[in-house]
């Protein structure tokens, strides 16, 4: 367990300490800016135009966004819209080098001295999952101050809100987080893990639900794929309720489950 | 002595090709042992199975009469693998000290750890540099301190002195000479010298077999052998060391280099007759020692 934590907090210093990571956290901090200071910032405007929820439907006719007119902070509501489609992307980003390059260079040699394998794929994965754990916390501030400073009166009646947002943000992410440890054990490639996460995945997805329209029990299938909760979590209608958790987590213990299995044999 | 490193019937197959094949062999605590055989022949093999890079196809192995990878050994085993380079993104102290950490130092003691690791190889200034800011010779030295770490019981080094120039290679030898006997060491390596002035203990891989464990000292393995390196090309060297009282036999090497085989029944103190022999003959000499050199041993 000492070990996993040391690991752990290593990660964060990968993160806040290197040229790489000083890379990603600029152009995340770039993109979150972007997305502040135009949909968010005008969110009541946003939120409160009655052409809100048909323009979304027209993207999708099974995604309904009007419950986002009831939130309270419509800067909650654009934030939330925006996070759930970023967030994943972000931990794919920002975890796609786990063990990889370690591996390749044989630094990983060095830590097995002092560690054992599941230590380190776990310790490596929490070490990404306190990182787009503090990243989701370090944005959904920044849209709750904006909110506060427009309206300081609701803060004390959101913080039901808040914790959903967070949990959920961090629950959708994990199965992204663990995928790309398993990708990383089995590609030795965080590029080739990046690829496979968010282009051949998306194929397969489109493949998977083709095949579904002639044999339906393919459909089955989408269940093993990340994110396939996605547009549920998005339209969530009431913070109370049953979030749709149950297979982002499955997936986690899956792909990590089959991330140790491939890793305590494999040569390394 | 207790046990340092019990293998048997190690197997090591990739796909078709069998790596290693059925190795056995048991080594004691305190012993500096060499491994030795040519490329190819399984030694950074055997050296991964030690470490746990690798696992065996079948056969069992203990160190310290744990698994390789248990807990029990993390703290007791230390290891410079080849070719593993530390994070080019890092500086060398945050590297050595995280290494501490996970050895269960706490972070005074991890900083104070990786200085005196570092101070042994003759590195305390490079402690702020990142690995990519140092030569191909002091990133090998920096990734040797970090097998020091700890004070480990048990230290393997693969090729230790591959690109060294001759003063840090020396350097590594003393270093390996200094902490003799309270650690214990596994060298992988090509320079027999090197190994002949090291260790104790030779196991030779040939093909993925253990052919060879020489075990005691092993320039005096043969008593009545001496070999001996004059100066010069002398014509008649042969022919005057014949006729040497003792000299049951000789071999001759090259054109200055010679075995002489002895008998020490009818010449007690031979080695000194013969250093006497040779100044009145006018013979200089360049290397005179007891027994067969590692590489006569192994290879002849």
């Amino acid at each position: 367990m000492q070990s996993t934590w040391q690991i752990c907090q290593f990660e964060l210093t990968r993160l806040f300490l290197t040229k790489r990571g000083g890379i990603l956290l600029t152009a995340f901090a770039v993109i979150w800016f972007i997305i502040f200071k135009y949909p968010v910032f005008e969110a009541v405007k946003i939120v409160s135009n009655p052409a809100f929820g048909d323009n979304v439907n027209v993207f999708s006719d099974q995604l309904n966004l009007r419950h986002l007119m009831t939130w309270p902070y419509s800067e909650l509501a654009i934030y939330w819209l925006f996070a759930v489609m970023a967030f994943p992307i972000t931990a794919v980003l920002m975890s796609s080098d786990q063990l990889a390059s370690d591996a390749n260079r044989g630094t990983l040699r060095f830590l097995l001295l002092r560690c054992s394998r599941h230590q380190l794929l776990f310790g490596r994965f929490f070490g990404q999952l306190l990182i787009v754990s503090i990243l989701i916390g370090l944005t959904l501030f920044a849209a709750l101050t904006m909110a506060v400073v427009r309206d300081g009166s609701l803060l004390l009646s959101t913080f039901d809100q808040l914790g959903f947002i967070a949990i959920n943000l961090v629950i959708l992410c994990l199965p992204f987080i663990a995928l790309t440890s398993l990708l990383n054990i089995v590609l030795k490639s965080s590029k080739l893990s990046i690829v496979m996460i968010i282009i051949i995945i998306p194929i397969f997805n489109g493949i998977i639900s083709y095949l579904s329209l002639y044999i339906a029990p393919i459909d089955n299938l989408l269940l093993l794929l990340p994110g396939i909760q996605l547009i549920d979590t998005l339209q969530m209608p009431a913070f109370d309720a049953a979030a749709p958790i149950l297979t982002p987590l499955l997936q986690t213990v899956g792909y990590l489950a089959l991330a140790q299995f491939i890793l305590t044999r494999r040569a390394l | 002595m207790s046990s340092l490193i019990s293998c048997h019937g190690i197997n090591k197959y990739y796909g078709n090709k069998q790596a290693l094949k059925d190795v056995s062999f048991e080594l004691e605590q305190g012993t500096t042992t060499a491994l030795v055989g040519p490329n190819g022949a399984g030694k950074t093999t055997l050296f991964s199975v030690l470490c746990n890079y690798h696992l065996p196809s079948s056969g069992s192995v203990s160190i310290f009469g744990h698994k390789p990878g248990s807990k029990a050994l993390f703290d007791q085993v230390g290891a410079l693998p080849q070719d593993a380079q530390l994070d080019p993104r890092f500086a060398i102290k945050h590297q050595l000290e995280f290494y501490g950490k996970l050895q269960g130092f706490n972070k005074a003691k991890a900083r104070s750890e990786t200085q005196r690791v570092l101070e042994l190889v003759e590195l305390s200034e490079v402690i702020n540099e990142r690995p990519g800011a140092l030569s191909h010779g002091m990133r090998k030295r920096v990734t040797i301190a970090q097998a020091l770490i700890g004070e480990p019981k048990l230290v393997m080094l693969d090729e230790p002195t591959a690109g060294l120039d001759p003063a840090n290679a020396k350097n590594i030898r003393q270093l390996v000479m200094d902490l003799n006997g309270e650690t214990s060491f596994l060298i992988s390596s090509h320079n027999l010298d090197e190994l002949e002035r090291l260790c104790d203990t030779v196991l030779l891989l040939e093909h993925g077999k253990l052919t060879q464990q020489k075990v005691g000292q092993l320039s005096t393995d043969d008593g009545q052998i001496v070999t001996l390196l004059l100066e010069g090309n002398i014509e008649n060297a042969q022919e005057i060391l014949q006729r040497f009282s003792g000299v049951t036999a000789i071999e001759q090497l090259n054109k200055q280099e010679f075995i002489l085989h002895y008998s020490h029944a009818m010449s007690p103190n031979f080695d000194i007759e013969l250093l006497q022999a040779l100044r009145q003959h006018g013979l200089a000499y360049r290397q005179f020692s007891k027994g067969l050199s590692l590489e006569q041993q192994l290879f002849a």
